[in-house]
């Protein structure tokens, strides 16, 4: 993993505002934080409990510190990180769905259990869905919910990456979540 | 949505949601001044925005990290799964796929289940099927689905069975229901014989319907799942009592119909349970109905709670009046009532059958389909023989390699133990530090040493799960203290007296539990501690982090008779580190790292008085990461793992002063360190070492059989390789404290090995030109910040930079020396991203060759094309491209599920890249004329990092892994 020059251009077409350039970046940010996530699981320094700060920070420290100096900015990695976390949800929640419409006969019936229940996949998607039409109207708040939501963020850290106060966050996010609950309505059952 | 609309709602929304509740509406219909949408449009939001944040202030990114570290892979064909190389997915479900594989050890083919991993997983499920799986795996009958092994690889359990071609009695039924006479009798008798077999084994199967009877082509019947049955399968059909079973296949259908009374009243059963199933499925097979019917799942409940039987035997059929009675027998609804043994039943439905008017088992059989039951049991006692002798055979070799290496194990440790216990006085004398592995598992992720020094307790990972073991240092003898667990133990620390062991477990929240080393049960002592604990110098109290919030933690202090006290709060920008705390040796105060963990982490170590008061930071320099602390018993300083902030990659232990002096590095090696405990004299220190092990690999023609390592480096040595023309191995080393990487050349046997560069900064993917004249690297030696394209002389000498762009990387070696081709990329300089260049081996004006993202190049052995990771369409995902020399649109793409290096194969003919799953990597390629990719190697273990063709045919390769033990130093300060 020593080479990613176009690794530098990415970033920064992604940071000038093309948003295609993260389809690229995103699949070398996921080998590496899934080997973290993984990594976390065996090892348990330097915290116990996992956090999720503690954990992109560290992701962020062993990966971009360390292997890849070309995430300079640090906000970039956990807007990164947090779309990732979207899109993981989202593939996983799309596949859980599929898995369980197609089902063919199997002769090993297996009881099914798994990471999402097919009613949070379905909220996932419908999630996703109301997330794109809040981004097509204020992308603002569309980034702020995915570093609190996917990215695991607190109103600081958001603050912090998006260079605003947190009051601001606070603000966007409050409006942000009334709405997509007004959106996702009777589809999400988990709102309230 | 109009923009300014949506301000407008923003706003208002905003400006309402802060007045009192009965004050709102008031204020916004004045505001809204008549316009009914927008009033209803906030309304709505108002509306929506309750107190509780639902599942958006939660959950999204826990769920993303249990995705993330089991994404729940499917397995593809070819692929290796330790030793097990898969064929074909055979089937998926929640619990994990099922495989046809082979097992490369035995040479057999199996049916592999692969159950999911992870913290995602249910747990206790899988280690129920686990553990019923290695209860029916002692089950041997040529009836029952043999069981061959069940384990653990990758951190993933496996149940790998026999594999059993043929149709399931489900599909059979499909086309021929009612059975004959006959042959519903052979399969009866052959799942009453794996029945009973199984039941005097104590087994209940608990699920036996069509599904799970396997009749092989020549007619053998094959019981499968026996002890994978749910426990408790009727809840799920009765909480949806109204649901149609045509939305809910397989599940409801496949198991409702075949329950007992007792099973679908989730109430205990046993082989009575199954004598009843039985009987349906005997039912089934000679009526080709169902006794108990109904439309939906609770209609057939219902059925089976009350109704009797329904048997209807077609009068030519000519079933005895005794073959009812026999299945009426096993479907009685109390299990009182019922055979009490399915010998009983069996031998029951003999007799029956024998007056049965059509043909019988005893005349000539009108049926070629099916072996007479005789010969069947015939054919199954060889079967059993031949299996009984086979799982002898590799029981008694797995026993003796058990007892082996835990010979072996025992005699190294003893050895380690006596050779510490017996220098380290006369190394004290010398002042040199000492190193002694305690183990070398390489699997160890935490230890601690007693305070009088006998004793390393150390937790050791192992495919997800930990588990806690104890050496003593005296005798080399070792124990399990703790059996496997995932959430298993961590943050251990020894009580004063050294007699217990606390630890923390990983519930939610955590719990600190204690366990006596001499033996004994853990003793939970409390909850919410969140970081390694530190006992006052008395025993009597300890101080640990607690997490109050998200972002709020507290330093406490509980005594022994339970009480807690709060030492300090912090929150926001600045909190505790929960590595571990440390009492200082006076009992004065307690010392923790803090984490700015905003921005780039700033960690410092504050030293709390226990009494109360300001801290004082000890660490000023700047820190990226501070883990667990141990004061040293003469209260001058601390001792942690700790990652400087400039410089140095790994986490070295270092001793921080607490009069404030800088820093001094205890270790200083290209290692990393975790944990840290202390005797009480403080003259042994404990910790752990990480270390990647990779080395250069010769695969002679690609045949990993062949493959054979040419270096010998305990570290992480290698990474990137290139080959000069006359076969000298050319590679950058490890990055040292200043970050630099020298380039290095060695022979092609891995002798004779030379620093080309010293200190010129990092110097990276390197290759030589085809002239052997000139290794071309990029390198950051003249701005840190941004690298470029050098050259140097084969010897090191004469570098000279040959582009000047924003970013320039990955130097890539023609057929044509007087060339260099490299990746580049960077909008600032007015480039689109990622794109290939050249540029004359003698520098000067730089060519662009494509205007889509490449990567990881390499060059034809002709010099004709280039082969390139690439995106040419921006909407699909990366692809092996083949691009003409001189740029442009890709002429032939190729799928690539894996980013990859790539290198063309000498002659030409294929593309090879490597393929990882978990951490074992293999190679593969891609024929350029098309056609499918193939598997080359068939590596069980380690990560490729980078490879090489020579010209010969060779392939060579970095490849390694990572390992980690506990070490004990001696004279450390």
């Amino acid at each position: 993993m020593e080479d990613f020059g176009e690794l530098t251009g990415l970033l920064a077409a992604w940071g000038d505002g093309d948003p295609a350039a993260l389809d690229d970046i995103l699949p070398l940010v996921f080998e590496e934080l899934r080997k973290i996530a993984k990594a976390h699981m065996r090892k348990e320094s330097p915290s116990h409990t996992l956090q999720t700060t503690g954990l992109i920070n560290e992701a962020y420290l062993k990966l971009a510190a360390q292997r890849h100096p070309e995430f300079k900015n640090r906000g970039h990695f956990f807007a990164i990180a947090s779309k990732m976390m979207r899109r993981v949800l989202l593939d996983h929640a799309k596949g859980k769905l599929r898995d369980k419409r197609g089902g063919g006969a199997v002769h090993v019936e297996l009881e099914d259990i798994h990471v999402l229940t097919k009613e949070r996949s379905e909220e996932i998607l419908a999630l996703d869905e109301a997330l794109d039409r809040l981004s097509a109207v204020d992308p603002m708040k569309c980034t702020i919910v995915e570093m609190r939501h996917f990215g695991g963020m607190t109103v600081e850290e958001t603050a912090k990456v998006l260079n605003v106060a947190p009051i601001t966050v606070m603000r966007h996010w409050n409006f942000a979540k009334a709405w997509l609950r007004r959106e996702l309505g009777n589809k999400c059952s988990e709102i309230d | 949505m109009d923009k300014a609309r949506w301000n407008r709602i923003e706003e208002l929304y905003t400006s309402v949601s802060e007045l009192p509740e009965f004050e709102r509406v008031k204020h916004l219909a004045v505001r809204c001044d008549g316009d009914e949408d927008l009033f209803n449009e906030v309304v709505s939001l108002l509306e929506s925005s309750g107190e509780s944040n639902g599942f958006l202030s939660e959950g999204g990114f826990e769920i993303g990290l249990k995705i993330l570290a089991d994404p729940g892979q499917v397995l593809e064909a070819g692929q290796q799964f330790g030793h097990f190389t898969i064929s074909d997915l055979l089937g998926r479900g929640g619990m994990g796929e099922v495989y046809l594989a082979e097992d490369s050890r035995l040479k057999r083919r199996v049916a592999l289940k692969v159950l999911p991993s992870g913290f995602g997983a249910d747990e206790e499920g899988i280690r129920r099927l686990i553990r019923e799986a290695k209860m029916a795996s002692v089950l041997n009958h040529p009836n029952i689905l043999t069981i061959y092994d069940v384990g653990e690889i990758e951190g993933r359990n496996f149940i790998a069975s026999e594999y059993v071609e043929g149709l399931t009695l489900r599909q059979l039924l499909r086309t021929n229901s009612p059975l004959p006479f006959n042959k519903a009798v052979q399969i009866f008798a052959q799942i009453s014989a794996a029945l009973a077999a199984a039941h005097g084994a104590g087994i209940i199967h608990r699920d036996i319907k069509p599904e799970n009877v396997m009749i092989r082509e020549d007619g053998l019947v094959k019981v499968l799942d026996f002890g994978l049955a749910k426990l408790v399968p009727g809840l799920e059909a009765i909480s949806r009592p109204d649901e149609p079973e045509a939305t809910n296949p397989g599940i409801i259908l496949g198991t409702v119909s075949y329950m007992s009374p007792e099973q679908v009243r989730g109430k205990k059963t046993d082989e009575r349970s199954d004598i009843w199933s039985l009987g349906v499925v005997l039912g089934e097979m000679l009526t080709g109905s169902l006794p108990f019917s109904g439309e939906t799942a609770s209609d057939k409940i219902a059925a089976i709670l009350k109704s009797e039987p329904e048997l209807p035997f077609r009068d030519a059929a000519g079933i005895p009046v005794h073959v009812r009675r026999v299945i009426e027998k096993a479907l009685e609804k109390s299990p009182d009532n019922r055979y009490r043994s399915v010998a009983k039943m069996s031998e029951d439905f003999e007799l029956a059958s024998q007056s049965h008017a059509g043909p019988t088992r005893n005349g000539p059989s009108s049926s070629t389909d099916y072996l007479p039951v005789a010969k069947t049991e015939k054919a199954s006692v060889n079967v059993s023989t031949e299996e009984i002798t086979g799982r002898t055979d590799r029981r008694r070799f797995s026993a003796k390699t058990v007892i082996l290496s835990a010979a072996i194990g025992a005699m190294m440790i003893g050895g380690i133990a006596a050779a510490a216990y017996f220098f380290s006085p006369q190394f004290s004398q010398d002042k040199r530090m000492t190193k002694v592995r305690v183990v070398g598992s390489g699997n160890s992720v935490s230890a601690a040493i007693s305070p009088d020094g006998r004793f390393v307790a150390h937790v050791v990972a192992q495919r997800g799960t930990r588990s806690l073991q104890l050496k003593d240092l005296t005798t080399g003898a070792e124990s399990v203290l703790l059996k496997p667990d995932p959430f298993g133990p961590g943050g251990l620390t020894f009580s004063k007296d050294g007699k217990s062991i606390y630890y923390l477990r990983d519930q939610d929240p955590a719990v600190l539990y204690r366990l006596p080393i001499a033996g004994g049960e853990p003793e939970k002592i409390a909850e919410r501690v969140d970081s390694a604990i530190s006992f006052s110098p008395d025993g009597q109290s300890f101080a640990f982090i607690r997490q109050l919030r998200e972002d709020v933690n507290s330093l406490v202090v509980r005594s022994a008779d339970g009480s807690e006290r709060q030492i300090a709060v912090r929150e926001g920008k600045t909190r505790f580190g929960t590595g571990g705390v440390a009492w200082s040796p006076d009992g004065g105060s307690v010392a923790s790292a803090v984490n700015e963990v905003r921005g780039m982490s700033v960690v410092d170590i504050a030293v709390y008085p226990v009494d109360g008061g300001e801290p004082r930071l000890i660490a000023p320099a700047n820190w990226r990461e501070i883990q667990r602390l141990v004061w040293m018993p003469d209260g001058s300083g601390i001792v942690a793992p700790a990652l400087e902030r400039k410089g140095e990659n790994y986490v070295q232990l270092w001793f921080f002063p607490v009069n404030g002096r800088p820093a001094e590095a205890v270790t200083d090696e290209l290692i990393e360190h975790a944990d840290v405990s202390l005797t009480n004299d403080g003259k042994k220190l404990v910790t752990v070492q990480w270390q990647n092990r990779i080395n250069i690999w010769k695969i002679p023609g690609g045949k990993s059989e062949l493959a054979a390592p040419i270096s010998n480096s305990i570290h992480a040595r290698y990474r990137a390789i290139a080959l000069a023309p006359d076969g000298k191995i050319v590679f950058p080393s490890n990055e040292d404290s200043e970050g630099n990487r020298d380039i290095w050349i060695m022979n092609a046997d891995g002798t004779g090995a030379r620093r080309l560069t010293s200190k010129q900064g990092n110097n990276l993917l390197p290759c030589v030109a085809k002239d052997g004249k000139y290794i071309i690297v990029s390198s950051n030696r003249a701005d840190r910040n941004s690298y470029h394209i050098w050259r140097m002389n084969i010897d090191g000498s004469d570098p000279r930079q040959l582009t000047f762009g924003k970013s320039e990387r990955g130097p890539l070696c023609p057929p044509d020396p007087s060339m260099v081709y490299f990746h580049t990329g960077g909008p600032a300089d007015g480039m689109q991203v990622g794109r290939i260049g050249r540029v004359s081996i003698n520098g000067g004006k730089i060519e662009i060759l494509t205007d889509y993202p490449t990567t990881r190049s390499d060059i034809s052995p002709d010099g004709k094309h280039i082969v390139s990771v690439c995106k040419p369409d921006p909407k699909s995902p990366f692809k092996i491209g083949i691009i003409p020399i001189d740029g442009g649109k890709p002429i032939k793409t190729f799928e690539l599920k894996q980013v990859s290096y790539l290198r063309w194969r000498p002659d030409g003919h294929a593309i090879t890249f490597t393929r990882s799953f978990e951490d074992v990597s293999n190679f593969w390629e891609q024929p350029v004329d098309g056609g499918p990719q193939r598997q080359l190697t068939n590596f069980a273990a380690e990560t490729i990092i980078n490879f090489a063709w020579a010209a010969s045919g060779d392939l060579f390769c970095s490849r390694g892994y990572e390992i980690n033990d506990p070490i004990i130093l001696t004279n450390f300060r």
